[in-house]
């Protein structure tokens, strides 16, 4: 076992392994639903605090503190106030909400009923991506034995305040992951990104304040709420604290969900946890934390998993989900099947996002089948820069950054296609 | 309310708290371009073509969707807002036909004014253009989704001021597209907003199609004849052809803000009808006989004198309109009531169903000017008889002649009544 993350030890994946870890029963066996009892004895400012204090960072990507965000959620306002778990997960490479959502689901409830608690709400929704059906079912499960138990519902645990928790399924669109497309599909809606500001926490669900919180988030905050903030803090580095759920795919023995401390190294993600790379290929290089993150290169793998580390080295931590490509991998086609999913998902509401997504893909195309002229990799790179920072969710720039980061990080290798006029893997490839 | 001072490429003004950057910069004189934005729609923030710089922030923002704030300096004429406007023009124009020459929006539509204006005038997108077919959408509107730019105007439309779904946008990604539900019509009678609205030639009006270039109208301001509301249009004239071509509509905030309805939109094909009255004629035993002036007026003025002065001003009635101005309304009063002494002077009403949409109200007073007969005084005195009564009275023989001031009953009473004229 690797040597840096030895002493660490795992809290949310930690009953996973254990037959039926799915129900009421096994949770409270461990201890489960006892953070909220001793959560409801606190003051709502007081938990907004712990978390604050705690330093959790968002784990839907955008790495925003989460007591920070509880913390805008007006107070002293008599319009009803939401909690909205994003199970979306749809960024391609992270499948680590789903774990939790299917393993785990009383967890995820714990959370967000110390979430709402937090946030005053008396009304918490959990938005699961369609495609999750097996997961929906196990957490509409969980959802009635906590209700049965009394953590969800009217004066939970005797206290006088109540929440209930609805399920909603999603019909299958990436950006309804992205918050505000998924307030405005939670109200029947198409799921197309709200003008921000207003932010959410102010004019969310129903123009109500809301907050969107991803599920491996709440999942952290009954921890934190049982073992203290000193102890999340004391997770990982500087102001990227606590255990984390990496979610390893691509070319590696041994793909998966690993919980380790912010920050491991992702070369020993990869070669401990991960078993290396079949064949003992090298490396080619790595998507860190899911598709929409530039890629790095990979004698660029001795790097801290982390927000602001991988932000630092012009890539992103985003879910924190590596995908692996060895040296059979042509980077053209992977930058053109990263292009072509977001041309596919790009909701289709902003100019630069609907058109551009597009014209990326087919650049992309052209060139990876040998039609490339070196003025497309230029239109490539332009097209990038007019996306980016100018559309109205983050969906455009999340297909911006990749194309540009493989187009810049294998510059060589789209000057081999465009000059041999064709893809010189795809013979290796057979 | 609250003004604030910002300030536009150094410009300062000062402007009231809340005013978006396009129309702040429209009061400094700037010109922000803009195709989703319209002031009577809400602010949807997708076409992009608005983004403004503001100074010590790295990223542009949409002039539409932001609020001026104290201290703001706006820059609009910087590299960076040049590039990101052009950029946004050329990828509008990626799968668009570039089929000005055909398209019934040339010389009046907003992509092909911005294009001169903003460029570029090259694309470098060599790709095979999404294709769409044309489509009849109802409402007098034809479809073309090829030229469409979805900036959601005609969707915001019907649900913001009509406040029916009738239109939608549909599907995702560049497949996003504009279309009815389940093939249904657009039924709304504010539709035909759309075609003034739409900034290309997406959307545009089955009437107006294809009958002449916009350049070729003169535009006449005037005001629509076919309610008590008084829609403030422009009338489109073909001079040359001496032909009115279209009514649009003409923004007056007190009455009719943006909108005008299809009703008044049509109607002025009126004008044109082969069965219009546009000299005098006769009806005698073998139809209408055409008359001249002359002939004509000294025929009813004749008359007139005759039968009054053998059966007396109660023999005769007066039939005003609610359609006529003020001035002519005081005319009918002035010489039948006060100068012949004429009683029985009414004017027919013609009410309907009032049209009630979110924003807009087709009102069910037909009439455009009964407010005026009526202070006008065009109503019966000492005992005179209302519009029903006259024609009943005419028939019966009691009163000799009838005088129309505009559109007559139909049929015309005939017996017993030994003149009736019309105007
Ligand atoms: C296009 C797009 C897709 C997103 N999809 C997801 C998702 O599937 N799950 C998720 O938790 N966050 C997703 N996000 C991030 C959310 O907008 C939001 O930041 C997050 O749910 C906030 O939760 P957190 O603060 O707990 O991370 C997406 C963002 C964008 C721009
Ligand atoms: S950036 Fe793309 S996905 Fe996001 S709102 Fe605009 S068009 Fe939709
Ligand atoms: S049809 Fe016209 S008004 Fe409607 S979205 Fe397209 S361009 Fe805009
Ligand atoms: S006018 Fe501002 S985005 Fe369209």
């Amino acid at each position: 076992m690797p040597t840096a993350t030895a002493t660490f030890e795992p809290v949310i994946t930690k009953t996973m392994h254990l037959e039926d870890s799915h129900t009421l029963g096994v949770y409270r066996k461990h201890g489960g639903y006892e953070a909220l009892a001793s959560a409801l004895e606190k003051t709502p400012d007081e938990i907004i605090d712990l978390v604050k204090r705690s330093g959790l960072r968002g784990r839907g990507g955008a790495g925003f503190p989460t007591g920070t965000k509880w913390g805008f959620v007006p107070k002293g306002t008599d319009k009803p106030k939401y909690m909205c778990v994003n199970a979306d997960e749809s960024e391609p490479g992270a499948f680590k909400d789903r774990l939790i959502c299917a393993k785990d689901p009383h967890q995820l409830l714990e959370g967000t009923l110390i979430g709402s608690y937090a946030i005053g709400a008396s009304r918490a929704y959990i938005y699961i991506r369609g495609e999750f059906a097996h997961e929906a079912r196990i957490l509409e499960r969980a959802i009635q034995e906590a209700r049965e138990a009394g953590f969800v519902g009217k004066n939970i645990l005797g206290s006088p305040w109540s929440c209930e928790v609805t399920m909603y399924v999603g019909a299958g669109a990436y950006i309804c992951g992205e918050e505000t497309g998924l307030i405005e599909s939670l109200e029947g809606k198409r799921g197309w990104p709200r003008l921000k500001p207003p932010f959410p926490a102010v004019v969310g669900l129903f123009g109500c304040p809301t907050v969107v919180n991803n599920v491996e988030t709440l999942a952290c905050v009954p921890h934190i709420v049982n073992r203290g903030w000193e102890w999340f803090a004391g997770i990982g580095p500087e102001r990227n604290a606590g255990p984390k759920l990496y979610g390893l795919s691509g070319h590696v023995n041994k793909p998966g969900v690993f919980e380790l401390p912010m920050g491991v190294s992702l070369r020993e993600l990869i070669y401990e946890y991960g078993e290396g790379v079949p064949g003992d290929r090298p490396v080619k290089g790595v998507i860190p934390g899911g598709a929409s993150c530039p890629v790095i290169r990979g004698d660029e793998i001795d790097i801290q998993m982390d927000f602001d580390t991988l932000t630092r080295a012009g890539s992103l931590f985003g879910t924190g989900t590596p995908i692996v490509m060895d040296d059979t991998t042509c980077m053209v086609r992977a930058a053109w099947i990263t292009a072509r999913f977001f041309a596919h998902e790009s909701c289709g509401q902003c100019t630069p996002c609907r058109e551009g997504c597009g014209w990326l893909q087919r650049l992309l195309w052209k060139i990876e089948e040998g039609r490339g002229e070196e003025k497309d990799l230029d239109t490539l790179l332009s097209v990038t820069d007019q996306i980016e920072g100018n559309t109205i969710c983050a969906l455009g720039d999340a297909a911006a950054w990749p194309a540009r980061g493989f187009a810049k990080k294998y510059r060589d290798e789209f000057l081999l296609h465009i000059r041999e006029k064709r893809c010189p893997l795809d013979g290796a490839l057979a | 309310m609250a003004q604030v001072k910002v300030k536009f490429d150094g410009r300062e003004i000062s402007v009231e708290k809340g005013t978006n950057l396009i129309e702040a910069a429209k009061l400094a004189g700037i010109f922000v371009p803009h195709f989703c934005y319209h002031p009577g729609l809400p602010v949807v923030g997708v076409c992009r073509i608005c983004l403004c710089e503001l100074e010590g922030r790295p990223k542009l923002v949409a002039g539409c969707a932001t609020s001026v704030e104290e201290g703001m300096h706006v820059i609009t004429r910087s590299k960076k807002v040049a590039d990101a406007r052009r950029a946004v023009m050329e990828f509008l124009l990626i799968h668009h036909p570039l089929d000005c020459p055909m398209c019934d929006k040339g010389g009046e539509c907003t992509l092909q004014d911005y294009t001169m204006l903003l460029g570029p005038s090259r694309s470098r997108f060599q790709f095979e253009k999404l294709t769409w077919p044309e489509e009849d959408v109802g409402g007098k509107l034809v479809l073309n989704k090829n030229r469409c730019i979805l900036c959601m105007r005609c969707v915001n439309l019907c649900k913001d001021v009509a406040g029916l779904d009738e239109i939608a946008v549909l599907n995702r990604g560049e497949q996003t597209f504009i279309g009815t539900v389940d093939g249904r019509m657009i039924e709304n009678e504010l539709a035909g907003n759309i075609a003034d609205i739409c900034p290309v030639g997406a959307l545009t009006s089955k009437d107006f199609r294809f009958k002449a270039r916009p350049w070729e109208l003169t535009n006449v301001s005037s005001v629509c004849p076919h309610c008590s509301k008084g829609c403030n249009i422009v009338v489109g004239f073909h001079a040359r052809r001496n032909e009115i071509l279209r009514n649009t509509a003409r923004t007056n905030m007190d009455v009719n803000q943006w909108w005008i309805c299809d009703r008044g939109r049509g109607g002025f094909h009126h004008v044109h009808d082969e069965k219009r009255l546009t000299a005098p004629a006769r009806r005698g035993d073998k139809g209408y006989q055409g008359v001249s002036w002359n002939e004509a007026l000294l025929e009813i003025s004749a008359s007139l004198r005759d039968i009054i002065l053998r059966h007396g001003a109660r023999a005769v009635g007066v039939l005003g309109s609610g359609t006529l101005t003020n001035e002519e309304q005081y005319l009918t009063r002035a010489v039948f009531r006060d100068g012949l002494g004429i009683t029985h002077i009414d004017f027919p009403r013609r009410p309907q169903p009032e049209v009630r949409y979110a924003k807009f109200t087709i009102e069910g007073d037909k009439d455009p000017n009964a407010r005026g007969a009526l202070l006008c005084g065009v109503a019966p005195v000492q005992s005179g008889l209302g519009v029903r009564d006259m024609v009943r009275a005419a028939a019966e023989g009691t009163i000799k002649a009838l005088l129309f001031l505009r559109g007559a009953p139909s049929p015309i009473p005939r017996a017993g009544c030994s003149a009736s004229a019309r105007f």
